[in-house]
């Protein structure tokens, strides 16, 4: 066994910047998750006070609970496979203030909805969304993809100069920033669907056939892509 | 299979196959670097076109810097992107060589047939590039994409896009095994030439380079002309019966020579095995004087390769 499972004992009433989690990409252990700590209400806590950490046979890291406080989590994660059993909340895979850019590797679900701003200057991975997401999905989006089962809010791919956003959904997009729908089929959406199937079969499902894609942000100079269903 | 003390040419013969004696003798092979690609396309026609034309002029070492062909046609749920596809291996003697001649072969007939795609088709530590230097041809437009820890890059093209890993490994391989076809006529060891390939055809991890899988133009190291390394192999030309020592019969009117290239030493080992045997058990002693094979003493390659034992 070389996965963990946290299950958070209570879930906490002020916000927690969840990046140094992303050390968790790295630990094989409980015993050297339990050694990281957070920082909690100007209080540093070590990890083992807030979750219960165990060792599991899936190859990657669970964390169960209601993370809604939990921001920037996976701001920096590495090639392993975080899922997250609930909520969790804003700048999912995106930097820490003062970085350029957020997750870099590996993959990253969320069996809940995420809050704003999720995936936000992403780098690289996988980010899978099963629920909804808030405002400025993907914004300033730098490579990677995105793939959103749900709802989310306004501001989809602003600022995003590569990488893919996957939705189920129509967006609202700017005709000056982002091109118009265009129905395409792409080699390259078969091999994304043999990697979500596991994880998001209706995503699978739609990159096999034909769907719509719109590219930019053009206000940015960017070449990123909005996947969707064909009307 | 049985054994005599007959002589086919100058050596003993060790077994017979289908009556057709086989020279107690060895193939010489030597060490070479290989890669394996795989062209995928909308049709089995356009992954053939695209693959025909990579493996073209792809015969020998000698002049083509780098012996290839098509190892095996791909069915849709072989393939990373679920069409028809076709496997190539290619093979050089250095690794910088393949690596001049894959991305310049992928550049100009893979990228270039319609609806293809191109993979990687072996894992190796030492890699050599494909989309990673046919994503200029983008012009900027090219997007890159990590899927499942493979990066792969969409080109666009006039029919949508062109996608191609970012590389594909090398591995060590074994190229030069051979064995040789001595016909009592052209016609008779010509058809045996061509059952011998087509039964290669059939393995994994192996091709025969040369058209249709055999050559006539068996060489020797070497040649009286300074700078060329090799030359017409005499002792097995039949015109130059009389003047030249030779390495056959009276009875032999013509020789034909299947060159093998394999990923590993069991992969040539099964395939001159599968071809020597298809060979005899088709054309048998009416067509067949006997088989033999191109050995330099030992002093060439260190894989050899003994008739008898690969036939055991």
């Amino acid at each position: 066994m070389s996965g963990l499972q946290l299950r958070l004992r209570r879930t906490p009433v002020c916000p927690v910047d969840a990046s140094p989690l992303d050390a968790l990409s790295t630990c094989r252990r409980p015993d050297e998750a339990s050694r990281l700590e957070l920082r909690l209400d100007g209080e540093t806590l070590p990890l083992a006070d807030l979750f219960d950490i165990s060792a599991t046979s899936f190859d990657g890291i669970v964390v169960e609970g209601d993370l809604r406080q939990f921001s920037h989590l996976a701001s920096r994660w590495g090639p392993r496979e975080l899922r997250v059993e609930g909520d969790i909340g804003n700048f999912l895979c995106g930097p820490t203030p003062g970085r350029r850019s957020g997750m870099r590797a590996g993959r990253v679900i969320i069996r809940g909805d995420a809050g704003h701003h999720a995936g936000h200057r992403m780098r690289r991975g996988t980010l899978i969304l099963l629920g909804n997401a808030g405002h400025s999905l993907g914004s300033d989006l730098v490579a990677g993809t995105i793939a959103i089962q749900g709802r989310y809010g306004d501001h989809l791919a602003a600022g995003m100069r590569r990488g893919t956003i996957i939705t189920l959904q129509r967006p609202r997009l700017s005709p000056t920033r982002f091109t118009t729908a265009r129905k395409v089929s792409l080699g390259v959406a078969t091999l994304i669907a043999n990697d979500l199937h596991r994880d998001s079969p209706v995503h699978a499902e739609m990159l096999r056939g034909c769907f719509d894609r719109q590219l930019g942000d053009r206000s940015a100079g960017g070449l990123g892509e909005i996947w969707m269903s064909i009307e | 299979m049985t054994g005599n003390q007959s002589r086919v040419g100058k050596r003993p013969v060790a077994i017979h196959i289908a009556g057709v004696p086989i020279e107690d003798t060895f193939a010489e092979a030597f060490d070479m670097k290989a890669t394996r690609i795989i062209i995928t396309a909308a049709s089995a026609h356009w992954a053939w076109a695209a693959a025909t034309a990579m493996t073209g002029f792809g015969t020998s070492v000698i002049a083509c810097g780098i012996e290839t062909a098509v190892e095996r046609e791909l069915q849709p749920f072989e393939t990373p992107d679920g069409r028809p596809g076709v496997a190539i291996l290619a093979f050089a003697v250095s690794s910088k060589e393949l690596e001049k001649q894959v991305p310049r072969r992928a550049g100009q007939c893979v990228l270039t047939c319609p609806t293809t795609a191109l993979f990687a088709g072996v894992e190796g530590q030492s890699r050599i590039a494909l989309g990673k230097s046919l994503r200029y041809f983008g012009d900027g437009y090219q997007i890159s994409k990590l899927i499942g820890g493979k990066r792969f890059w969409r080109i666009p093209v006039m029919d949508g896009e062109f996608l191609c890993e970012h590389d594909t490994g090398q591995v060590d391989a074994i190229g030069g095994g051979n064995f040789l076809l001595l016909g009592r006529s052209l016609a008779a060891v010509a058809d045996a030439c061509r059952v011998a390939a087509e039964a290669i055809a059939t393995l994994p991890d192996v091709i025969t380079p040369f058209p249709g899988g055999a050559t006539r133009s068996g060489s020797k190291v070497g040649s009286k002309y300074r700078g060329l390394f090799a030359s017409t192999h005499e002792a097995y030309c039949p015109t130059l019966r009389g003047l030249t020592a030779q390495s056959m019969g009276d009875e032999v009117q013509a020789v034909l020579e299947v060159v093998l290239d394999g990923m590993t030493r069991r992969a040539i080992a099964l395939a001159m095995r599968a071809g020597i045997q298809a060979a005899c058990e088709s054309a048998g002693p009416q067509g067949l004087v006997g088989v033999t094979a191109g050995n330099y003493g030992g002093k060439l390659g260190r894989h050899h390769f003994r008739l008898a034992e690969v036939l055991a």
